[in-house]
């Protein structure tokens, strides 16, 4: 049994190892740059860190306005320590998520197994993690997600520990508190599967109420800075949530506009009302968008299509688990256990909130469900294996598939993305900021093209005082059509959106520099230096006036 | 007599909806199709019989045969398919007979005799299956995956069926939303219960629409309606079944029901008014006559 149990460790070391290896190794340089979300909360931390408030000037914030968006602030604050102790760069920015993915993986084999009472299941469910494509790339970037997943997976297995030991629940509240300040679409799927938790294990919540009492309380006062923050600003609840929603999208009700009038002027209101009403047309909406992240192709094929998402020409999931979790489905649904629903309901929570926004299927919004989709994968593998008549050979078998598929996978994230979609990820800013810092001296002024979100690349990539910043910036705080709020400038920077080379070329200021994107045609005489991406397309180009 | 009564139901609803205004609706834009279109129309009615009187064979139960019959008398595609000049329709009329006869036949000859029927007499009544036209390109293994996932696809499933482009109804599924839970829980019970055949057949369906260098015209797809009717009569019955004493699940099984009759008012209010109109806007790209 000690020698079981040995072995067991040594598995999961191995499979803890291995996933640290590759979410650890070369941070900063894959994904090729830091994304304006990630590198925003970058700045922010260290805007924090030296200053105790953020880019806005706002003390400890409880929730952080971002581009016009207010950005749960957990994450942020995570990076904190790293900052202080490695500097402000790309790899501090991205270490929490790191850590806490592979400390997902370690939960989930604790979790896996106390539910599932199932070493082989749990120790299959976390080495699934540890290669999962969709697991690896949320960990590898600072997206607000992994560390979500981390805590909501932390406050359900401490929940299920508290049914032994109830001091546990107070913990898993806390836990469940600090999900809420990860990401916007916990503040639905928290509620929710605590809800689920708090149902199925209400026979035993009886023997530790005063306990249970206690945590709810320790939840609200972990809540109440959100709250207070709520009363004065009511779009950090749910964000740019608005914007993003079903109800916000045109496509309805445009196709809603065109069924009435092809009813004819002749039809009864009444008729019109019955067949084209607004339940009806959304609620099929709604329904369509949450079995969008059942479709094969996304989650096999092609992946999400949203860039900062997507690993090229692979879905989220390897082609081989369609098996496995086909298998693994099947037998979860027949087995006997009731802890399976916590699995199931998990599972089906985490698709709740991305069917209400019109951007789907969305692996960002339901990163939640890899846990449980791993969870289907071991069960899966492990009953072909119980049924498999020569278990070598199918072991072999496996092994092999999952080998190529993993190094595919690798391929395509660390060559096909980085050197041949590196815009995906805003490739180009890094080396922008790092010309500009050595020749800017100069100019009296560098006007920059407003590509996504510019003057935060310039605050974090040339380390600018965050006091200083915090006085400078000129911004109007007013949302362009797609909710976004700009800066205008700050130092000897100005931002301009929609400006172009044709506009400008006739009208250059002296002693000033110029950034446009690399698909602008700059006369030769004018361009100082191109930015390429690795593959070679133009990404940015700087010019003067001298 | 209930049940009688409940299979003269089915009969005449299958009529009236095949027959009714057959000439108008959709848009006749070739006049000497009428004739086709009436072929179609009785052929897609002999389906649902043979339909019925299959399960009630294999099965020994009447209501889940009721039901199968039922549910493939309303479902969008069929209804489509069985109003225009539709050779896949006429096709699976074929294929169950060919069936109905195999389980009616018990010699060892007569039946390797109707076997080898089955090619020939495709060939003569669906032409434009892909397997008689090979000159097209043949999708490779990735197109090949990439069909099958949008076919078996929940959107293709239960939202948009667009096997037939410009001149099917892109606004509906093959099956209603209302009945996904039903048809995910029978398909989940077929297997669980070891009924391996359907689930392997389905798949076989499924490659062979699959593998059409048409796609996504893969109307071969079609053949696949009696098994995604009988899953899902499979799957109303054991939810009732199972769920006697549960109110609350009896309360969403009833709920999800109404909304089915719900959904079948949308398609033919959609199809008697809006359908036409779509035909006539895409009439120039539609390429065959129906």
């Amino acid at each position: 049994m000690k020698h079981f149990k040995n072995k067991i460790s040594f598995l999961l070391l191995l499979i803890v190892v291995f996933s640290a290896s590759i979410r650890l190794s070369f941070l900063a340089k894959y994904p090729s740059s830091l994304y304006s979300d990630e590198i925003d909360q970058g700045y922010n931390a260290y805007s924090i860190l030296q200053t105790a408030k953020d880019e806005h000037g706002v003390f400890l914030p409880a929730s952080l306005r971002s581009f016009g968006d207010w950005k749960p602030p957990l994450p942020t604050y995570l990076m904190i320590p790293f900052i202080y102790i490695f500097g402000l760069n790309e790899v501090s920015v991205r270490l929490p998520s790191a850590i806490l993915g592979i400390g997902t993986i370690i939960l989930t084999y604790f979790l896996v197994r106390k539910l599932l009472r199932s070493n082989r299941v749990a120790l299959l469910s976390a080495f699934f993690i540890a290669i999962s494509p969709w697991h690896i790339l949320q960990s590898r970037s600072a997206m607000l997600v992994m560390i979500a997943l981390f805590f909501l997976e932390l406050g359900i297995f401490l929940f299920v520990q508290s049914i032994k030991n109830p001091k546990l629940i107070i913990a898993s509240f806390v836990s469940f508190g600090l999900s809420i300040y990860s990401y916007y679409g916990m503040r639905v799927i928290t509620p929710l599967v605590l809800l689920m938790l708090i149902f199925f294990y209400r026979k035993n919540i009886r023997f530790f109420i005063k306990w249970f009492a206690f945590a709810c309380f320790v939840g609200f006062l972990i809540l109440l800075p959100l709250f207070k923050m709520f009363l004065k600003e009511p779009d950090v609840i749910f964000g740019r949530a608005k914007t993003v929603s079903v109800f916000y999208d045109q496509g309805v009700k445009l196709r809603q506009w065109e069924l009435i009038t092809q009813d004819g002027i002749n039809s009864p209101p009444v008729i019109s009302r019955f067949f084209h009403n607004n339940v009806y047309m959304y609620g099929r909406d709604i329904l369509q968008r949450f079995l969008s992240h059942f479709d094969g192709r996304y989650l096999f094929f092609i992946g999400d299509k949203s860039p900062p998402f997507q690993i090229p020409n692979m879905g989220i999931l390897y082609l081989a688990d369609v098996v496995f979790i086909f298998a693994g489905l099947i037998m979860f649904l027949k087995s006997k256990f009731a802890e399976k629903y916590i699995v199931l309901s998990w599972f089906l929570l985490s698709f709740f909130p991305a069917a209400l926004t019109f951007m789907t299927p969305s692996s960002n919004r339901t990163f939640n469900a890899v846990v449980p989709y791993m969870i289907f994968i071991a069960v899966g593998i492990s009953l072909i294996y119980k049924l498999a008549y020569k278990r070598i050979l199918l072991i072999g078998i496996i092994t092999f598939v999952y080998s190529l598929s993993f190094g595919y996978f690798l391929r395509q994230y660390f060559y096909t993305l980085s050197v041949q979609h590196a815009d995906f990820w805003n490739y180009g800013w890094r080396e922008v900021v790092d010309y500009i810092q050595k020749t800017s001296d100069k100019y009296d002024q560098v006007v920059v093209a407003d590509i996504g979100m510019p003057y935060i690349y310039f605050l974090f990539y040339g380390k600018y005082d965050p006091y200083k910043y915090q006085k400078e910036a000129i911004r109007a705080y007013v949302s362009d059509q797609y909710g976004f709020e700009h800066v205008e400038g700050f130092d000897k920077y100005v931002f301009v959106d929609n400006f172009t080379w044709n506009q400008l070329k006739n009208n250059l200021q002296p002693k000033t520099l110029y950034v446009v994107s690399g698909k602008e045609t700059v006369d030769d005489d004018k361009c100082l230096k191109i930015i390429n991406y690795p593959d070679g397309r133009n990404a940015y180009k700087i010019f003067a006036h001298e | 007599m209930r049940k009688i009564l409940l299979f003269a139901f089915i009969v005449i609803f299958a009529i009236i909806s095949r027959f009714l205004f057959i000439g108008k609706m959709p848009p006749l834009i070739d006049a000497s199709l009428i004739f086709s279109r009436y072929v179609s129309a009785v052929l897609s009615v002999g389906s649902i019989l043979l339909c019925y009187i299959l399960i009630k064979h294999s099965f020994k139960r009447i209501k889940l045969a009721l039901l199968s019959a039922f549910l493939m008398a309303v479902l969008p595609w069929t209804i489509e398919q069985g109003r225009i000049f539709s050779q896949v329709n006429n096709a699976l009329f074929f294929c169950l007979l060919i069936i109905f006869f195999l389980e009616k036949i018990n010699r060892r000859f007569y039946k390797i005799v109707l076997l080898l029927l089955i090619p020939a007499g495709l060939y003569f009544i669906y032409p434009q299956f892909w397997l008689f036209r090979l000159s097209q390109k043949m999708p490779n293994l990735a197109d090949l995956l990439n069909n099958i996932f949008v076919l078996f696809s929940p959107d293709m499933l239960f939202f948009h069926n667009i096997t037939f482009w410009w001149g099917g109804i892109k606004e509906f599924g093959i099956i209603y939303l209302s009945l996904s839970p039903f048809f995910l829980y029978g398909f989940y019970r077929l297997i669980n219960s070891g009924r391996y055949k359907l689930f392997f057949l389905l798949v076989f369906i499924l490659l062979i629409s699959s593998l059409s260098p048409f796609f996504p015209e893969s109307r071969e797809f079609f053949f696949s309606v009696p098994i995604l009717s009988f899953a899902t009569a499979y799957g109303i019955i054991d939810s009732f079944d199972r769920n006697k004493k549960r109110k609350l699940v009896k309360l969403l099984i009833v709920f999800s029901l109404i909304f089915f009759f719900y959904e079948i008012s949308q398609y033919f209010h959609y199809y008697t008014v809006h359908y036409g109109q779509e035909i006539i806007k895409n009439q120039s790209q539609i390429y065959e006559a129906f």
